[in-house]
């Protein structure tokens, strides 16, 4: 295929996505009259419509765990949903892990500044070193008790491990491409 | 009867009978329905019966298919088209002609091979990082949708949908610096 001839199905295809999200009859009737003597169009336009149902299917999926989720979070208060990470691990991931396994013995202080890192979506330094990541955090948020530090710190590497290790999983586990040529 | 003198068997052409390509029209009959039939289980049940409805007419005129002015898939999505036109009006919604069609012209002009390459460059810069990879991998590293695919670790289709909505933003990044 030219770069011409390229261009010319990636725009056709292009116009015909955006037709089918309008419902943009008229247009979806004239590029289907242009694809009816070529075969890269139509090859074209399927990708399209297997992407869009692939699209909708992770949706179903999301609503039905998210549904799912809520719904674990409201009636089994004692237990915990475990989302997978799909970033960096943030202070607040943290906050929330600790809220969910908090080590007894932690001043009331604590339990405050827990309280309102849940809210910070920054993310974390790459030294989790004890003494760097109080500078930091302490520089960031203030000052808390020492023993707030440490736990936030062991919960901070339990995620950072977590994290590791689902990105391995799913890199292990991603689908091969299709062989080229298979409809 | 001489087997040289018999006429032609009157069966359809093996290719009609093909399981792949009538799973790709009903893809295409539930990609289209999308729009208008929000429950997925009523969706395929509808896309099924108007995929059935295709290839009753496709049948019925099998007689008009003529190999030398395309294959019987585009043949056959052309019915299909027909079908779905048909099932739109009858489902009494009102079609939303596209914004700006024009201005696709204008960016086929733009994205030319023979083109100037700084005003496009100018153009990515304002489009999100990954849709500018997108636009790069497919024009200037010359990859195919499957080739962007298989980099990606996505779907031959999600390759598609997204460089097309790629295409789409440039097109309206495109037009909006040419109304200024």
């Amino acid at each position: 295929m030219n770069p011409h001839d390229r261009l010319r199905i990636d725009l056709a295809a292009a116009r015909y996505l955006e037709a089918l999200e309008r419902d943009d009859q008229d247009t979806l009737d004239e590029l289907w009259a242009q694809a009816a003597n070529d075969a890269d169009l139509v090859a074209a336009f399927e990708q399209i419509h297997a992407g869009l149902l692939e699209e909708d299917a992770e949706k179903v999926t999301a609503d039905a765990t998210a549904a799912i989720a809520d719904a674990a979070e409201k009636h089994l208060t004692s237990g915990e949903v475990v989302r997978p990470t799909t970033g960096p691990v943030t202070v607040g991931d943290v906050a929330r892990e600790l809220f969910h396994h908090t080590p007894g013995g932690l001043p009331a202080d604590a339990h405050q500044m827990n309280e309102r890192l849940r809210l910070y979506q920054d993310e974390l330094p790459e030294n989790l070193g004890l003494s760097s990541l109080v500078a930091w955090a302490e520089a960031k948020f203030g000052p808390a008790p020492a023993e707030y530090w440490k736990a936030f710190r062991q919960a901070a590497i339990k995620l950072d491990l977590r994290q590791a290790a689902e990105s391995e999983y799913h890199l292990a586990a991603r689908p091969a491409p299709k062989p080229e040529g298979r409809k | 009867m001489n087997p040289a003198t018999a006429p032609p068997r009157s069966a359809a052409p093996p290719s009609l009978d093909d399981p792949a390509l009538r799973e790709r029209l009903r893809t295409q009959a539930l990609s289209r329905l999308r729009g208008w039939i929000p429950n997925p289980s009523a969706r395929a049940e509808r896309a099924d019966d108007i995929v059935q409805e295709t290839y009753l007419r496709a049948v019925q005129n099998l007689g008009k298919f003529d190999p030398a002015l395309g294959d019987l898939g585009g043949w056959l999505h052309g019915y299909l088209n027909l079908v779905l036109m048909e099932e739109y009006r009858k489902s009494g919604k009102q079609p939303k002609p596209a914004e700006h069609p024009e201005r696709w012209e204008d960016l086929r002009a733009k994205l030319d091979p023979n083109s100037n390459l700084e005003l496009v460059n100018d153009l990515l810069d304002k489009i999100p990082p990954k849709n500018r990879e997108l636009i790069r991998m497919r024009y200037l590293t010359e990859l195919s949708p499957e080739e962007i695919a298989a980099k990606l670790g996505i779907s031959h289709g999600a390759a598609r949908v997204q460089l097309c909505r790629a295409l789409a933003q440039l097109k309206d990044v495109a037009g909006k610096a040419g109304a200024r």
